[in-house]
């Protein structure tokens, strides 16, 4: 039937009824990518000859082997097994086409690179041919196999093998169609800070109605309480003025002050949001019907811990929040009264713990990562005092200076043209705060400095300003609720850092800025205007494909036990009490796979990962026969004794 | 069931009843139709049952092939005589069905298949403290003696189901089945409502799992500690597994009527899979590891490290069909 490496040797297609399964694998060279560590002609030639597989019964053939009377059908045959020197171009595919209308093909296996690169070329090239895309399967063969393997035997076994798989399970694989999902025409955007103003702003002037809810009876967040901000030393009020004003002048965007989550139902394309709305003493529940939802509801500065660097116990020991707040509208620099002469900044504080220096939060785990604004307002803040109060002395009780961004290093070098005065500490050691008993100042900070020679220095200060990180926000309702992933940092996880930036798992959630982790203003707005857009494209789609890889429940298997409904991380499982089985909605499932692998019953199957195809490619790849197991164990057992 | 029809006018069916690996229940469970008996010796001749009547072997291999209608065959697979019966009787029987636990997922025999036969016979003929073995004897297939050779069946490296040896046609689960099912599929099978032959379809049983007969009610619950049967009084109406009983219910087929738990005790998986599982250990696992109240490793292995027994208790009655085959 098959000449291997191109050859064909039959080329009626009519002479095959279209109830056999047929077969064509393709073997790409990708240049030499992949032809120079793996043999793709012997590989070509061993798919080609690999037996047709007899038809046996049963859900898995372990269980029954062949009986007289069902080995006559065929189940599968690979028609056609070629390389190629690269499928992707547009030769490549052309051939591909060309091939499933020459011999029927009713399944297409490539062997190339990474499916992230080039599997939707080629289900397209299928598509293009009137072949269901989704009886294609892809084949890694570049970065995991030539790529990674340096012994060309040993790559070239490798990539029969993973072909071989392929091919037993394409046997299994079934036509689909993607989801088709109507989106409805608004946003709703959480949280009125700077990025949900931004976010709100950009949404509107794509012609999107939105619905910003904002907790406070003020929108601008954070930035209310600042003063000048870094890099530009603009005036955050102003700044965030400018937006809130925008807002509050676009007849497409309502805004909703007061306002609580309460419950969301629905998924992508169709939410239903319920807000409780404070109003008049008493509480009012609005409905918000939004195609996607974007969360913007910032984050937390870090509260030291009684005691800790003396703060709560001396007035002189502030954060930096409250520095913002004293420096702000020309305001004085002075602690009860008194003007101050020296001042101290610590950095990290509430970030970049140790396990055996700092104690846990209220969840049992330290805060190791870094807040990443601190350095740059410390230094920022030192700046405006040094030009503001020339005499003041200011010391920078630093473990590193992390002055990364674009305008950053530029107040770290500005900060020593001023003179202040730099003490490294080790984070193991970190700086002690004290009242200062010689009465030089209200206070002294104890530091081993390790800019010098390891000095032992005890600096009398006025003030001591503490570096005080950012803390993920209690969200727990929202968390809930869109059942977001969380880091261990507590901040939310986006879907994917590279690949899905500020969207969440779930299709249709985004995130804007700093729910996501500590960012500055510069890179707050930068991810609103991301999350705007995606959403906004989204949006603008009207109608969303999503692949076709969801759950199903088989109504004759499910016991309803709900084992799933537990278990689902996007809440996309229902219990239909009449039926008293689960039903998966289509819209919220993400295809995780999550139910299946628990479901007791084997009652999921997820379209695209059935078990037939999941544990006929781990046999193949075993190099077990499947249809054989049993009786080769048997004989094995006894052969044994 | 053409080729039944007429004989059935003429001449009564024939049936028989093996053992193989087995403790002897499953014949018991085939007295437990009851009254039923009585109607099936009306219309069957037993023409092979060595638990109740003397057949010889020899009878069997004399019979012609497909002498036997209906063979009930319990007990899985262990040694060579087991096989070599399980052949004979396939080629003997027009309808050979896997009566039990035993012979279909190879029941508490396989439990067995955890340790090698080495182990086993280090535990049988030397280790135990009550053995008396000086010499160290162990059995062995062939012996020779004065008179010539004796010969024993040879004991086998695992417990294997009977399908793993023949072409099975029906099996009916249940360790043992129940007795009001097996009437029911006994009608079904000689009365001609299903054909004779099939590729062993489970009957006397339903796909669903036990939590489908389950009076029971789920709260929704996480399992926030493993107790034993023995050690607390269970609340009403609540899912035993929510409680903390490991209760088999969600992984193991219907058809008992959730005898146990009607009963006050946890389900103990006596039915094997249920629906189109494979392998009723995994299945179990995977949802008492999705039901623990636990958000951390450490404290789901403290809850894990609560539940005595897990092999023996996830795969009591189905470790020959377990993926996990056999110790080597
Ligand atoms: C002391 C300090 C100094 C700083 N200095 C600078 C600087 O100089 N330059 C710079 O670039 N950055 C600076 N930053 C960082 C800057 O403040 C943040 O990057 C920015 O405010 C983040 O904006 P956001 O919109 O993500 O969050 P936020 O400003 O925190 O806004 C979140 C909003 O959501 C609302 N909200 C919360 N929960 C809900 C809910 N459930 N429903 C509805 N609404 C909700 C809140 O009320 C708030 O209005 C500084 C930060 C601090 C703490
Ligand atoms: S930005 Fe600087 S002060 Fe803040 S946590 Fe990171 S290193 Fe420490
Ligand atoms: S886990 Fe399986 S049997 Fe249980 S409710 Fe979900 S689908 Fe049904
Ligand atoms: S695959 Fe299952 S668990 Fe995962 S999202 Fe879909 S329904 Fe939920």
């Amino acid at each position: 039937m098959i000449s291997p490496s191109g050859e064909v040797a039959m080329s009626n297609s009519d002479a095959y009824p279209d109830d056999e399964i047929r077969i064509g694998v393709f073997i790409c060279h990708c240049g030499g990518n992949i032809s120079d560590v793996v043999d793709v002609k012997r590989v070509a030639d061993e798919i080609g000859s690999m037996p047709d597989v007899v038809r046996v019964s049963g859900v898995f053939p372990v269980d029954a082997p062949p009986t007289a009377g069902t080995e006559s059908s065929i189940e599968r045959a690979v028609v056609l097994s070629e390389t190629e020197m690269f499928l992707c171009s547009d030769p490549g595919q052309a051939r591909i086409e060309k091939r499933i209308k020459e011999y029927n093909l009713n399944r297409v296996i490539v062997a190339a690179c990474s499916p992230t690169l080039h599997e939707m070329t080629f289900r397209r090239a299928c598509a293009r041919a009137g072949l269901n895309p989704y009886l294609f399967q892809h084949v890694n063969i570049r970065e995991q196999v030539s790529w990674v393997i340096e012994d060309k035997e040993a790559a070239t076994q490798k990539a029969s093998r993973l072909i071989r798989a392929a091919v037993d399970r394409a046997r299994y694989l079934e036509p689909l169609d993607d989801r088709k999902i109507p989106i409805h025409d608004a946003a709703l955007v959480i949280g009125g800070g700077v990025a949900g103003l931004k976010c709100s702003l950009d949404l509107a002037q794509r012609g999107i109605d939105v619905t910003l809810i904002e907790k406070s009876d003020v929108l601008g967040g954070r930035m209310l309480e600042l003063g000048t901000v870094f890099p530009t030393d603009e005036d955050a009020r102003e700044l965030v003025g400018a937006l809130v004003k925008g807002v509050q002048e676009n007849p497409k965007i309502t805004v909703i002050l007061n306002a609580d989550l309460k419950d969301s139902t629905g998924s992508i394309g169709d939410f239903n949001t319920t807000v409780v709305v404070k109003k008049d003493g008493g509480e009012e529940d609005v409905e918000v019907h939004s195609g996607v939802i974007v969360i913007a509801v910032g984050l937390d500065v870090y509260e030291p811990r009684d005691g800790e660097y003396y703060y709560g116990k001396s007035p002189a020991v502030i954060g930096l929040l409250d520095l913002q707040k004293m420096l702000r509208d020309n305001g004085k620099l002075e602690v009860n009264g008194k003007p101050v002469k020296s001042v101290a900044f610590l950095h990290c504080v509430g970030s970049r713990q140790w396990e055996d220096v700092h104690e846990p939060q209220a969840d049992g785990k330290i805060n190791d990562y870094c807040s990443r604004y601190c350095c740059t307002a410390i230094l920022h803040s030192a700046v405006e005092i040094k030009e503001r109060f020339p005499d003041v002395e200011v010391y920078d009780f630093h473990e590193d200076i992390r002055t990364y961004s674009r305008g950053h290093e530029e107040i770290y070098t500005r900060s020593g043209e001023l003179k202040v005065k730099f003490i490294r500490f080790d984070p193991h050691r970190p700086p002690m705060v004290q009242k200062d008993r010689k009465g030089e100042a209200a206070l002294t900070v104890k530091c081993r400095d390790r800019l010098t020679f390891g000095e032992d220095l005890e600096v009398p200060v006025d003030l001591v300003v503490l570096g005080t990180g950012l803390v993920a926000k209690d969200m727990t309702t929202l968390i809930d609720l869109y059942r977001c992933s969380r880091g261990a940092d507590r901040f939310l996880l986006e879907a994917h850092p590279k690949l899905r930036p500020v969207e969440l798992a779930a299709f249709g959630l985004f995130l804007a800025g700093s729910v996501q982790g500590p960012m500055d203003i510069t890179e707050t707005t930068a991810a609103a205007a991301a999350a705007a857009s995606k959403a906004a494209a989204l949006v603008s789609q009207g109608i969303i494909e999503l692949d076709p890889f969801i759950a199903k429940v088989n109504e004759d298997l499910c016991t309803g036990c709900k084992t799933c409904l537990i278990v689902c991380p996007y809440d996309a499982i229902q219990r239909d009490d009449e039926k008293e089985i689960a039903v998966v909605n289509e819209a919220l499932c993400t295809g995780c796979g999550t139910c299946v692998a628990v479901c007791p019953s084997n009652a999921i199957q997820q379209f695209g990962f059935n078990d037939d195809m999941v544990v006929t490619e781990i046999l193949a790849l075993l190099g077990v026969e499947t249809n054989s197991r049993a009786g080769v164990e048997a004989e094995e057992a006894i052969a044994a004794v | 069931m053409g080729d039944n029809e007429n004989s059935q006018a003429t001449e009564k069916l024939k049936v028989g009843m093996y053992w193989a690996a087995s403790c002897g229940g499953c014949d018991i469970a085939l007295l437990e139709i009851g009254p039923h008996l009585l109607d099936l010796i009306q219309i069957a001749d037993v023409v092979f049952w060595p638990c109740a009547a003397d057949f010889k072997y020899q009878h069997v291999a004399d019979y012609p092939d497909g002498y036997i209608d209906v063979c009930f065959f319990n007990g899985a697979i262990r040694t060579s005589e087991q096989e070599e019966l399980a052949r004979l009787l396939r080629k003997k029987s027009k309808s050979l069905i896997s009566f039990g636990e035993c012979a279909i997922d190879g029941g508490i025999p396989s439990l067995a298949n955890l340790k090698t036969v080495e182990g086993i016979f280090d535990a049988s003929y030397h280790n135990t403290p009550s053995i008396d073995n000086p010499d160290g004897v162990e059995p062995q297939p062939i012996t020779l003696v004065e008179q010539g050779e004796l010969e024993i069946p040879v004991f086998y490296q695992q417990v294997l189901r009977l399908k793993d040896i023949v072409q099975v046609d029906y099996e009916i689960p249940g360790c043992p089945p129940q007795g009001d099912r097996v009437w029911e599929a006994i009608v079904a099978v000689t009365g001609g409502a299903v054909p004779l032959t099939n590729s062993a379809v489970k009957v006397a049983c339903f796909d669903k799992s036990v939590c489908d007969e389950c009076p029971l009610e789920k709260k929704l619950e996480k399992i926030k500690e493993f107790k034993r049967p023995h050690e607390v009084r269970p609340e009403p109406d609540w899912c035993l597994l929510e409680q903390g009983i490991v209760c088999m219910g969600p992984a193991t087929r219907s058809g008992c009527g959730a005898l146990c738990i009607k009963g006050g005790l946890p389900c103990r998986g006596c039915y094997g899979p249920s629906g189109t599982v494979e392998d009723q250990g995994t299945a179990m696992v995977s949802t008492i590891a999705s039901l623990l109240d636990a958000t951390t490793e450490d404290r789901a292995k403290e809850l894990i490290d609560q539940i005595v027994d897990p092999v023996g208790t996830f795969y009591r009655f189905s470790m020959a069909s377990s993926h996990m085959k056999t110790a080597r």
